[in-house]
């Protein structure tokens, strides 16, 4: 399971917290795998990346630590892979930065992360349908086919 | 190229690990696990620990279906798996068959699609939330796409009245009753179509079946394409199919296993008609199933549809006297 899985939780982690911090919260998602070993399934993937998300929720909450904009753009632009049009991955990479963090969550579940609508679904706590309604708004706005109306600042300062 | 295109191609490589934190690191995790720095795994523990997940076989499951237009509950009886390539090929070519034959009601400008369908969500109790969601969908879907959606929760009493009309063009993922129309109508084609589109999934091979299987049950299809899309799903690895018996009438239910998230996809096809009857995407964490019970098609809107359309708000949640629900 560690060979097969930290790797890509630790991918997720670095979105959320960066480089600096993720190898924390794989230590911890794993720390609640192994207490929890016989609850975890086989294969443990999707239940882990559950894990990872909690503990980095509950992170946020008590420092209240919050990425600005230009913070999320270089975060993203460091992870992603290197494309071959640089000005399109910009531009992509910046309007995902600019959304809302439950649109941006949907969409890396999927596209990054690799976790179906159903897994994904149930990692958010939302009804497979809500969780595809939500998916598509998130591409729509991410496409610029609806006005990105949350490109502010609320999550830039404590 | 439209920029969720471009983040599907962006996706990051997997980091290694390096070698000695990873070490110290499962190390302290065993120690910090039991709370007691003496206490040691065991060695069946550690295989656990340490074993890829590729060597763990998920339990296969069966699952029930329900027939299109049926009433209420049946009974289904599910026979033998065939799993050899042999008859899978089989039994998609047979549905193949059944689609290019089945005179169905013909889509066209102007013309509706009229559906019902019933669904319903189990959460696992241990990994998600245990919630049970049943919905009742009904939907009146236009030549272009617009879709007037009336949801119900039967156990919670509530009915949401929804026109989804976000100019999102159409796609293989969301297809419209004229892009449907424009899709390649050989099996050949349509991988070739779809193969440099597809993307989200833990596999290719997912990605592929996700794809044919939504466009099957989308009930868009030509029947030529509906034809090409199970001869298409023929090709695709880890796809199995077995018969069932929906209250005595024969049906193919094809399944997409993916071993490395533990979940199934699987549709149930009529041998009769090829056309969908239901959808089922499992998980170790849900279990969604979505059962169509009527599929027709209408040259207009009911005008008591358009009215309630006209006298409900969307995003509101009406209780069964038509009384909105406070948040």
């Amino acid at each position: 399971m560690w060979q097969a899985d930290a790797p890509r939780v630790l991918s997720y982690a670095r979105r959320h917290v960066g480089l600096n911090d993720a190898p924390d919260v794989v230590s911890e998602t794993f720390v609640v795998a192994w207490r929890r070993l016989a609850q975890v399934p086989e294969p443990a993937l999707p239940w882990l990346i559950g894990t990872a998300r909690r503990i980095i929720d509950n992170t946020r909450r008590s420092d209240r630590r919050r990425m600005a904009l230009t913070q999320r753009v270089e975060l993203l632009s460091a992870l992603a892979a290197p494309g071959e049009d640089n000005s399109a991955r910009h531009e992509a990479l910046q309007r995902l930065a600019g959304l809302r963090e439950h649109y941006r969550e949907a969409l890396l579940l999927v596209a990054w992360d690799g976790l179906d609508s159903a897994q994904a679904a149930a990692a958010t706590g939302l009804s497979a349908a809500a969780f595809r309604k939500r998916l598509q708004r998130a591409r729509s706005v991410l496409d610029g086919l609806e006005p990105v109306v949350h490109l502010r600042l609320e999550e830039t300062t404590p | 190229m439209k920029h969720s295109t471009v983040l599907a191609q962006l996706r990051p490589p997997t980091p290694d690990l390096d070698p000695q934190w990873s070490a110290q690191t499962l190390i302290a995790i065993t120690e910090r696990g039991t709370g007691r720095s003496t206490a040691r795994p065991t060695q069946i523990e550690l295989d656990h620990m340490q074993s890829p997940a590729s060597a763990r076989r998920p339990r296969r499951v069966r699952r029930a279906a329900l027939l299109l237009a049926a009433a209420a509950s049946v009974a289904v009886v599910a026979i033998p798996v065939l799993d050899s390539g042999d008859a899978v090929a089989a039994d998609l070519r047979e549905l193949s068959q059944a689609a290019l034959t089945y005179d169905s009601p013909a889509l066209g400008r102007g013309t509706w699609l009229h559906e019902r369908s019933e669904s319903l969500q189990r959460n696992d109790a241990n990994l998600s939330d245990g919630a049970i969601l049943d919905t009742e969908r009904e939907t009146w879907t236009s030549w272009d796409g617009q879709i007037l959606l009336i949801e119900r929760r039967p156990s919670q009493g509530w009915t949401t009245y929804n026109v989804l009309d976000d100019q999102t063009p159409a796609s293989y993922q969301d297809p419209t009753p004229a892009f449907a129309q424009t899709l390649p109508t050989d099996a050949e084609g349509l991988r070739a179509y779809l193969d440099p589109k597809v993307f989200g999934s833990s596999s290719h091979s997912e990605a592929l079946f996700e794809a044919l299987s939504g466009l099957a049950t989308s009930h868009t299809l030509p029947p030529a394409t509906l034809a090409a899309a199970y001869e298409a799903i023929a090709d695709i690895d880890n796809v199995n199919t077995s018969d069932v018996q929906i209250d005595g009438r024969p049906a193919i239910e094809i399944t997409y296993e993916e071993e490395l998230t533990s979940s199934s996809d699987s549709i149930t096809v009529d041998r009769a008609t090829g056309q969908v009857l239901s959808a089922t995407q499992q998980s170790l964490q849900s279990t969604y199933t979505s059962t169509t019970t009527l599929s027709e098609v209408l040259d207009t809107v009911p005008e008591a549809v358009l009215n309630a359309f006209e006298e409900h708000e969307e995003d509101v949640r009406y209780d069964t006297t038509g009384q909105p629900l406070a948040d």
